[in-house]
């Protein structure tokens, strides 16, 4: 079944996707189902257009639908963004390699609301800010505000843990 | 050079979880039950809206009592039925007049027209209500690292590219309701005559039944045309001079090929707004009054603005609801004598079904 295929390939790879837009793992699910079943009934739409391109577009619907509940619960808001801005140094690249990914997950998911999906969305899935500007209804210079402010907060919580490994 | 954060995205973007066992027996099952679900919904609002269709031909005239009197020297059609239905009264032609002049209803010599607004033509494109960001690259030309070049273009704004709608437009309101003069000539209007009588006429609301296929041509812009069935009815009822009166019915069907451009203006969440402005053309393929066909194969020119509002029930079916004005070029050559020959400016609401592929 075309429809099974379609889960074994991909499901593995969008969970952990949909789990870092959502609380816990059980919202990420319940998004990940919502996703696939989106894209069982769009699949008639979608344009093959090279290697990868089927799941671009499986993470693009989830992508979308995650963006899309966040609003609806209003969690998503950018008027609050005159917050401190960290001072927090770069980690160092070595070290973060070693950072189980667990710990960086924690680390990323206990973000602000705001940040995190600016994060995500640049940092993992590759989004540019014009085109988080688009998904989000904000302006480019928010989301390279956004971005900017997460990731020293998210260097201070990293120097924060590998002081404590010392 | 990579820092930090390409790291983090990297080791993230290669992250796999395995699903429970189970998963996806109950995925396939959600995903079932939705899809019934779901066409049980669509066949209720389908069978609803053709309930409403089939109640709005039935109803009843709703008009207002008009009267005329005809002050033209033409004996036309209803006239000559009507004086053989009452052979005893003598009716005499009046000098011909352009112009009918406004009385209060019941007044002889004098004539009123009531207007009753008429379904017209509407359209819209639907629009992905998901947003997706477009294909440009990061603002600051950075090639970023995690860019997947493999799919590029991926994200380029997926909106649908055909558009059906299947809809029934019907007046808004009486509000347009008016009085006004007749230029009867040519027309050959059934104005009944009576020495000192008249004649009122109701006009049954019109609807209107449409299919339109819309082309997205553009980013936003819609190309939409079909085609669309109008029904007129009217009731002439006369009144003579020696007491009792006399009735006939005409019912007109129109067929229309309407063109319109469509621009989305707004969309938001299920939501979706349009403005559209065209024209449309149609003719008469069937009238009979008081049981004689009568055939006008007259086209009907008329140009037409409209604006609407679509909701999304689910990715490709969506309610809307589209006022439209439309304005038509009265033609001297119809036999006909319909709402639209009296008001060609008109206001009407459309409402239906859209399908977006």
């Amino acid at each position: 079944m075309a429809r099974k295929v379609l889960y074994n390939r991909y499901a593995a790879r969008l969970y952990p996707l949909c789990c870092r837009y959502t609380k816990d793992s059980d919202a990420g699910k319940d998004l990940l189902h919502d996703a696939l079943i989106k894209a069982f009934d769009k699949i008639g739409g979608f344009n093959y257009r090279g290697e990868g391109s089927l799941y671009a577009w499986l993470r693009k619907i989830a992508v979308n639908m995650a963006i899309e509940r966040i609003r609806k619960e209003g969690r998503l808001s950018f008027s609050q963004l005159n917050d401190d801005i960290y001072a927090a140094e770069d980690p160092d690249i070595d070290s973060v390699k070693e950072i189980p990914l667990d710990e960086l997950l924690k680390m990323i998911s206990s973000l602000p609301e705001s940040k995190r999906m600016v994060f995500n969305l640049f940092c993992i899935e590759g989004f540019s800010h014009y085109e988080i500007s688009e998904l989000l209804g904000i302006s480019v210079n928010t989301s390279t505000s956004t971005l900017a402010k997460a990731k020293r907060l998210l260097a201070a919580m990293i120097n924060n843990y590998l002081e404590k490994m010392k | 050079m990579e820092d930090w954060t390409d790291i983090i995205g990297k080791r993230i973007k290669e992250e796999r979880k395995t699903l429970p066992p189970g998963d996806w027996d109950n995925l396939e099952r959600e995903y079932l039950a939705r899809k019934r679900s779901r066409w049980i919904y669509t066949s209720i609002i389908s069978l609803a809206a053709a309930a409403i269709a089939v109640l709005a031909v039935l109803l009843p005239n709703q008009s207002a009592d008009i009267n005329i009197i005809n002050d033209t020297g033409i004996p036309d059609t209803v006239s000559e039925l009507l004086a053989q239905y009452d052979s005893t009264e003598t009716i005499i032609y009046p000098p011909r007049k352009r112009n009918f002049t406004i009385a209060d209803q019941g007044t002889a010599d004098q004539v009123v027209i009531a207007e009753k607004p008429e379904s017209s033509t509407e359209g819209s494109i639907n629009e992905e209500k998901m947003d997706e960001a477009q294909t440009a690259r990061p603002v600051d030309n950075k090639e970023h690292p995690y860019y997947d070049n493999s799919t590029e273009g991926i994200y380029t704004r997926d909106r649908k590219k055909i558009v059906l709608s299947s809809r029934l437009g019907g007046l808004s309101s009486r509000a347009s309701s008016g009085i006004r003069g007749i230029n009867s000539s040519g027309m050959g209007i059934p104005y009944m005559l009576g020495a000192n009588g008249g004649t009122t006429i109701h006009h049954s609301i019109p609807i209107t039944f449409g299919l339109d296929i819309g082309f997205l041509i553009q980013e936003r812009f819609v190309l939409t045309s079909g085609i669309e069935a109008s029904v007129y009815k009217s009731e002439f009822s006369y009144s003579g001079n020696v007491g009792g009166s006399r009735g006939i019915e005409q019912t007109a069907w129109f067929i229309g090929i309407p063109l319109k451009l469509e621009y989305t203006v707004w969309e938001a969440d299920r939501f979706s707004s349009w403005i559209g402005a065209g024209g449309k053309v149609d003719r008469c393929i069937y009238a009979r009054r008081n049981g004689m066909d009568i055939h006008d194969d007259t086209f009907n020119w008329s140009v037409l603005a409209n604006a609407g509002i679509r909701y999304d029930l689910f990715d490709n079916i969506g309610l809307f609801l589209a006022p439209e004005i439309s304005w038509y070029f009265r033609s001297e050559n119809t036999q006909l004598l319909t709402y639209r020959t009296e008001n060609p400016l008109m206001f009407t609401v459309n409402a239906g079904v859209k399908f977006s592929f």
